[in-house]
């Protein structure tokens, strides 16, 4: 079977580097892209591969999910790791959230949505904003969250509800501000 | 409105995605770091042996990183960094590079049969260089992955452009004649033909030749005598490789800034045993090279074992 046709299941067990190589390639994407939108791309790089590090470390313990995707896994370390550099997430919300107008618009590709959502998520709960981040950024049902963060379902829906709540009204409430 | 949050969650920080390069990059760090950390921590690498196993670190992509960033530096003409000298054992490197070079022709010359293969392993791919040209004379390479590797051959291709394998057994020995010799090759290279833009291509040329080419001690002491003669070169001071192994780093002040590629050698033997590429202080890549020795045939490797690499890349 070629390699790329194996589960990640398959890849971790097989505990070789061409196997482990495999898997690296299958979701680095995921894992950086995830971790770049929460910490930026500098400290993205030295999370990604940290990432790999403790999956490689931690492979016998991974259980495969129905769906047999690692991805929740994976951002569930990513989301640990990234915990590690809480301040430096929470420094780059903060700055963000008072980028002049015209910045964030530009970031924000011509809507000012940047400014107002960071100034959002720096003042939610750490659990409520991995949550959102999992489920808007990395597209995960509440089920893979629940795997990625160790927590059930019904305290997944209670976390999501809770940020988009707060988020929902930060953004009103700037948006009103600013009219 | 929850739609709302969500949609703007989805935009939020849109361009901090990862492009390909940055993830192929990602890629090769990981593993890079998973080989160091976890797969090959353990593997003892005999310290002061010349040629069995222990030469360190190689990575193509910091070479093919490295050496595109010189290229394409010089190509757009960003201006090297760095203070002008003449020539000459001037700076604290060049006089250790010289003593560096002294010391690998104390010991005792060793000229490889013809037909004999050099052998590098990195933590992401391993190839054969023929040491004379003979049996085909092209490396083969592949990566861990067991696939053909779009970097080796990047790599290998920047490095046919440098030297080829049949130049590499008459290479002068002599520093300068040695020097004029890579001159000469970069005249087919891209990029400046003098000045920092050249000591750059010339100071990349030369790690890669003394890193993951097959070389005797007396090619190895004329590349250090070489690279002694460049105006640029710099001590870096003290440095540890991911196995731990201790040496003294340098690099060349006409490297292209931000850019910076770095090589820590192991002054009792000369061996490279790390390189990396830096940029504003930070490493970003970085290669140790876990095996090097002499094989008697394509596919053997020094630990005795040996794999057909007939479906493998030829470059």
């Amino acid at each position: 079977m070629r390699i790329e046709a194996r589960t990640d299941a398959e890849l971790l067990a097989a505990g070789d580097e061409a196997g482990f190589a495999a898997f690296v390639r299958r979701h680095m994407r995921s894992v950086l892209s995830y971790t770049a939108r929460r910490v930026g791309r500098d400290a993205a790089e030295d999370i990604g591969s940290e990432v790999f590090l403790v999956a490689f470390k931690a492979r016998a313990r991974f259980k495969a999910p129905e769906s047999g995707d690692a991805r929740p896994w994976l951002l569930g370390i990513a989301t640990n790791l990234i915990r590690a550099h809480a301040r430096v997430e929470q420094r780059q919300l903060c700055a963000l959230a008072l980028a002049r107008p015209e910045q964030s618009q530009a970031l924000a590709s011509g809507r000012g949505d940047v400014a107002r959502l960071a100034g959002a998520l720096a003042e939610l709960r750490p659990e409520h904003r991995d949550a959102l981040f999992l489920s808007a950024v990395a597209g995960f049902s509440n089920g893979e969250i629940g795997e990625a963060l160790g927590v059930p379902v019904g305290t997944v829906k209670a976390w999501l509800f809770r940020a988009r709540e707060r988020a929902a009204a930060a953004l009103a409430t700037q948006a009103e501000v600013e009219r | 409105m929850i739609d709302q949050v969500d949609d703007a969650m989805r935009r939020f920080r849109a361009e901090q995605d990862p492009d390909d390069a940055a993830v192929d990059a990602a890629v090769r760090r990981a593993l890079a770091l998973t080989a160091t950390k976890a797969l090959v921590a353990p593997r003892a690498v005999a310290p002061g042996r010349s040629r069995s196993v222990a030469l360190t670190r190689g990575r193509t992509a910091i070479l093919v990183g490295a050496i595109a960033a010189v290229i394409a530096a010089a190509a757009i003409g960003i201006p090297f960094g760095g203070s002008r000298g003449h020539g000459g054992p001037q700076t604290a490197a060049a006089a250790q590079l010289e003593d560096v070079a002294s010391r690998i022709l104390d010991q005792q010359p060793v000229r490889f049969p013809s037909g004999q293969y050099w052998y590098v392993r990195t933590a992401v791919w391993e190839r054969w260089v023929a040491r004379d040209g003979s049996g085909g004379g092209l490396p083969t390479s592949r990566d861990t992955q067991g696939d053909v590797s779009t970097a080796p051959g990047s790599l290998l291709g920047s490095l046919r452009s440098l030297i080829t394998n049949p130049s590499l057994a008459s290479l002068p020995r002599d520093p300068k004649a040695l020097r004029a010799y890579l001159e000469r090759r970069q005249m087919r290279f891209p990029g400046p033909k003098s000045g920092s833009g050249l000591e750059a291509n010339l100071f990349a040329s030369l790690g890669v030749t003394a890193t993951f080419l097959p070389r005797d001690p007396e090619l190895l002491a004329a590349l250090y005598r070489v690279m002694a003669s460049l105006p640029g070169i710099r001590d870096g001071g003290a440095g540890t490789d991911a196995l731990g192994r201790t040496g003294r780093i340098y690099y060349d002040v006409a490297w292209t800034p931000p850019y910076r590629w770095e090589a820590l050698i192991d002054p009792r033997t000369g061996e490279v045993l790390q390189t990396r590429v830096r940029r504003r202080g930070k490493t970003i890549e970085r290669d140790t090279i876990l095996e090097t020795g002499l094989v008697g045939a394509l596919g053997d490797r020094p630990n005795g074992t040996h794999v057909d690499t007939s479906g493998w890349a030829r470059h």
